[in-house]
């Protein structure tokens, strides 16, 4: 085997349920609600409110924000009852513990809020942890239109292997693999050396395009399979796979992990 | 929804939600439920509808639907 030929290990543990949404579907986006009663003094508020909402890493003052905080101007309160819509985005809910503050004024205030305490904290509905603990959810019926699943692989030393493929991906009629590859350096060299073929019957390269003296793709289609599978390539190769079809192919990268796709 | 109850126990108002609870102020206090999925108010011609947990701190007295203002 060519000395430049190094390998890779390949890794990818994410499945997607591959029916492609209609096209006029709106996504769910990031927003939920809160809904509460509002006392001023003694009495059920009544009439426009400022909130502001924050959302914090900690129960206690040390907690800082961690995004920008939701200010929502003359919020209508009737009979202390209000309900408004909060969007922190999904960045900050990554399985840690967040808490919600709350600070009001009066809607026709440009004074200071009063921020209520304790923080309130956000709890998991509870079927909501069946997400939390990983679970990728059904398999969704296949379709050849299916969003594809990316997942980019970094060059490692260590041997390249796909040790599992979800039997769905292999008894798929018709299922395919495609994987470009991308490297700066040696595109001539991607994808040399092929052990223990991933593909059947027999892999096909294409090469595009032609002339790339900086990023070069190839790509090698065929059926997948559900057997592990060795994969080398060139040396400092950043290597993408598509599963066209379904799911997902896991593996270990010593002290390396899968990186999202670009 | 069916009510809980047990002996002389009853309850009648009850949400599962992404949490929530009373915060206090100085002035202000706050008790409310976070992630409801159903806080919306449907308005009509007549009638109205107002969704989630929280109800008005005194029961409308034009309430139709639930004659407390709130039914599991």
């Amino acid at each position: 085997m060519n000395a430049l030929i190094r390998s890779i290990a390949l890794s990818c543990a994410m499945a997607l349920a591959i029916q492609a949404p209609s096209a006029t579907a709106a996504p769910v986006g990031t927003e939920f609600t809160y809904q509460g009663r509002l006392q001023d003094g003694a009495q059920p508020a009544m009439g426009l409110y400022d909130f502001e909402f924050r959302l914090h890493s900690q129960l206690g003052s040390p907690g800082g924000s961690v995004t920008a905080p939701v200010v929502l101007d003359d919020v209508p309160v009737e009979n202390g009852v209000f309900s408004v819509v909060l969007d922190f985005g999904a960045a900050e809910f990554i399985g840690d513990a967040r808490w919600l503050s709350i600070a009001v004024r009066d809607g026709d205030s440009v004074g200071a809020y009063e921020t209520l305490s304790p923080r309130q904290k956000l709890t998991a509905a509870p079927y909501a942890l069946y997400a939390l603990s990983g679970n990728p959810g059904p398999q969704g019926p296949a379709s050849r239109r299916a969003q594809p699943v990316w997942c980019r692989y970094i060059h490692s030393p260590a041997a390249a292997q796909i040790r599992r493929f979800p039997p769905a991906a292999a008894a798929h009629r018709g299922p395919s693999l495609a994987l470009p590859y991308l490297s700066r350096s040696q595109p001539a060299n991607g994808l040399r050396a092929l052990r223990s073929p991933f593909w059947e019957p027999r892999p096909r390269v294409h090469r595009w395009p032609l002339r790339c003296p900086f990023r070069c793709a190839s790509r090698l289609a065929g059926r997948a399979r559900s057997t592990p599978s060795i994969l080398a390539t060139s040396p400092d190769a950043q290597v993408s796979v598509r599963l066209s079809y379904a799911a997902a192919a896991s593996t270990s990268v010593p002290g390396r992990e899968p990186q999202e796709p670009r | 929804m069916t009510a809980a109850s047990a002996g002389p126990f009853r309850l009648v108002e009850d949400t599962a939600d992404g949490g929530g609870q009373h915060s206090q102020g100085i002035r202000f206090a706050v008790e409310g439920s976070i992630g409801q999925p159903d806080t919306a108010t449907l308005q009509g011609p007549r009638f109205e509808i107002a969704g989630g947990f929280w109800r008005p701190a005194s029961t409308p007295a034009n309430d139709t639907l639930f004659h407390n203002g709130f039914e599991n």
